[in-house]
């Protein structure tokens, strides 16, 4: 090894050791620390016995009541993803696209809402599709509907306000993973011989599929993590592994249980991670 | 009416003040090779894309081979198109790029497996098919663009400045492969280039044009040797423009008072009058030693290219170029006062 690359390394090393510190610090640390807890013996009264055992495991493996719970954690980080999806492409392929001097404003308007706590536009969401909400009021003022639908408090309003949230997150990774496209690409598949949609679908989606998973990876791992929109908006009457994380830790206070959930959680990361991985790896492969 | 014909075609981009193209008719024969020539902004790429369906013409027509497609969508004109940056398909491999216009036509897997193969070895391709268009050479992309465009068999190839991205060298072969390939499949061909020697090196005829207007159209070498106007003289080849105004024209020669020179003669197409600018291209100058007094201007500069030497003369407030055969008369030295001349037959009037 040359003196050259020896002090590359060395200054490699120099500057990723902070940030790696940091995160032994701040995640690496806590996350052992509830893994050794999730081996406890909890029960509702809070009390806490330090032993090794499975218990907090095989009670969620053992109650179908859980099995729901995860397969409708997993079904609302899908749908929400695959919503996102579909509600925010067009946005991002029109700001590809425009050669509008507003371009930068533009995006800077699709990722605004990022300036705003997700606490505040859950509660935007709670007035908007409330039973006096603007939603409602306008379809019953539209003659649409004789009653107020039911938006909030149930699955509905988490799905409707968890799209909206996810939106900026969804544009941001479209409009990164666009950098392969340009409109040329379009015009050359025009010219031999392909419409708009055979452009589209041939074309414009494989080059943005890089984007697509990217953001398809942020957007569900954030919604199954996510816990105040479905607490908010599900109004405690629907329940995934995040809000019952929360449960179990603050109202039954059987930590233990609460931290075998969240490991629960972090296998399911694991799963999509791997999925994300390959999908990636077989885009790159073309 | 010709194969393909332009009739009054303007483009005017919306809120650009003047048109980007303006009253440009053309026709181009089966199998002709014409280049659009002239400089930066001119409006090359905009004519193209107009053929090619990519601009939608402001007003004018187009038609091929006596039917109009002023307004047939693009992925129906059946054109091939070359373009700048090559616009290849980065997530498809090179045998898929070539087949995604059979592909969009439906031809049968085999059939399009024999042409694809085909389009690759026209243009000595062929054992890369399945490589990736990252791994590929410019010089290589280049040449798959070309095999894509041609493989659906279009009735017009049309290539923007293909050669734009390649070295020198790699520019020469290209374009030499490029016209015997179109030679060999006799297709119609618009060729947009900035390069002058490029157009005048491949073309059957050259349109030059500035401003958005056609300047002329003519084959290489009367673009080159008689040139419509100044812009043309300038724009192709180098050239020496004089001030000169028309004493006597006879037979096709006119006799001339040129500015700083004094008496001389040109040839005369047009038997015009008075004042008028004369073009002598710097290898149809003479220039020899002679007294102060008796001089037109001082050698200024002296390059030495190889071949020949390039002399800059000052004449009055202008330089003149002369480009003689090195070796051939006697070299001259920076500050040497000369007298400059040329032959009849090599000196033109412009109007
Ligand atoms: N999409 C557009 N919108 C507005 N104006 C345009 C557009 N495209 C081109 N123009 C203008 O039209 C004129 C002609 O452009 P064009 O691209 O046809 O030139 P060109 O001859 O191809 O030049 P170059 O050699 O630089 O490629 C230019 O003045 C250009 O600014
Ligand atoms: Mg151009």
């Amino acid at each position: 090894m040359s003196a050259k690359t020896r002090s590359a390394r060395l200054t490699v090393l120099g500057l990723t050791v902070p940030g790696l510190l940091g995160l032994a610090v701040s995640f690496v640390l806590p996350l052992a620390w509830l893994l050794r807890m999730s081996f406890n013996r909890g029960d509702s009264t809070g009390y806490i016995e330090e032993t090794f055992t499975l218990d907090s495991y095989a009670q969620f493996v053992g109650d179908s009541y859980y099995w729901d719970m995860a397969w409708e954690t997993t079904l609302l980080g899908l749908g929400v993803t695959v919503l996102t999806i579909v509600v925010s492409y067009p946005i991002a392929l029109f700001l590809v696209r425009t050669e509008s001097r507003f371009k930068g404003i533009l995006v800077a308007l699709a990722v605004a809402p990022l300036l705003t706590s997700s606490v505040v536009r859950t509660y935007g969401w709670l007035v908007l599709l409330g039973n006096q909400g603007v939603v409602n009021q306008a379809l019953m003022g539209a003659g649409l509907v004789d009653q107020p639908l039911a938006l909030i408090n149930n699955r509905i309003g988490v799905y409707i306000a968890l799209v909206e949230i996810m939106m900026p997150y969804m544009i941001l990774c479209l409009l990164a993973g666009f950098g392969r496209f340009n409109q040329e690409l379009e015009h050359a598949a025009q010219s031999l011989g392909a419409n708009r949609w055979r452009t589209f679908w041939r074309i414009v989606w494989p080059l943005s599929m890089p984007g697509v998973l990217t953001g398809a990876l942020l957007v569900f791992v954030l919604t199954i993590s996510s816990f105040v929109t479905p607490r908010l908006v599900g109004g405690g009457k629907v329940f995934y592994l995040a809000t019952e994380i929360y449960d179990q830790a603050t109202a039954t206070l059987n930590w233990p249980f609460a931290a075998a959930i969240a490991f629960i959680l972090l296998a399911l990361f694991a799963v999509v991670i791997v999925i994300y991985q390959r999908a990636l790896r077989r885009i790159e492969a073309q | 009416m010709s194969f393909l014909q332009l009739d009054d075609i303007v483009k005017k981009y919306p809120g650009a003040e003047r048109p980007s193209v303006a009253d440009f008719t053309l026709g181009i024969d089966q199998g002709e090779f014409v280049s659009l020539l002239g400089p930066s902004g001119c409006g090359k790429t905009t004519t193209l894309r107009m053929i090619a369906g990519l601009v939608e013409a402001t007003s004018g027509r187009i038609h091929l081979d006596g039917k109009e497609l002023t307004r047939t969508p693009v992925h129906q004109r059946g054109m091939g198109l070359v373009f700048q940056n090559y616009a290849l398909f980065p997530h498809l491999n090179v045998a898929r790029n070539v087949a995604f216009g059979l592909e969009m036509r439906r031809t049968s897997k085999a059939e399009a497996k024999r042409r694809v193969e085909e389009a690759l070895d026209l243009v000595r391709l062929g054992h890369l098919s399945g490589r990736r268009i990252k791994q590929l050479s410019g010089g290589q992309q280049q040449r798959v663009a070309l095999a894509r465009a041609l493989v659906i068999e279009p009735a017009v190839l049309l290539l923007d400045e293909p050669l734009s991205n390649l070295d020198a060298k790699l520019r020469d072969t290209m374009r030499e492969e490029i016209r015997s390939i179109q030679r060999k499949l006799g297709i119609t061909t618009v060729f947009v280039t900035h390069d002058q020697d490029e157009a005048l090196a491949v073309s059957d005829r050259i349109v030059v044009m500035s401003e958005g207007v056609i300047e002329q159209v003519g084959t290489p070498e009367q673009i080159y040797e008689h040139p419509a106007n100044r812009f043309v003289a300038n724009f192709i080849g180098r050239a020496n423009l004089f001030d000169a105004q028309i004493t006597h024209t006879a037979g096709g020669v006119a006799e001339l008072d040129v500015a700083g020179l004094g008496q001389m003669r040109a040839v005369d197409d047009q038997g015009a009058k008075g004042p008028a600018t004369v073009l002598v291209r710097p290898h149809r100058m003479q220039v020899s030693k002679a007294a102060a007094d008796d001089a037109h201007g001082t050698v200024e500069t002296v390059v030495y290219v190889g071949d020949s030497i390039e002399y800059g003369v000052r004449v009055g407030d202008n330089t003149v170029s002369v480009q003689s055969v090195a070796g051939a008369a006697e070299r001259l030295e920076r500050g040497t006062t000369v007298r400059l001349s040329w032959q009849t037959e090599d000196a033109l009037v412009l109007t």
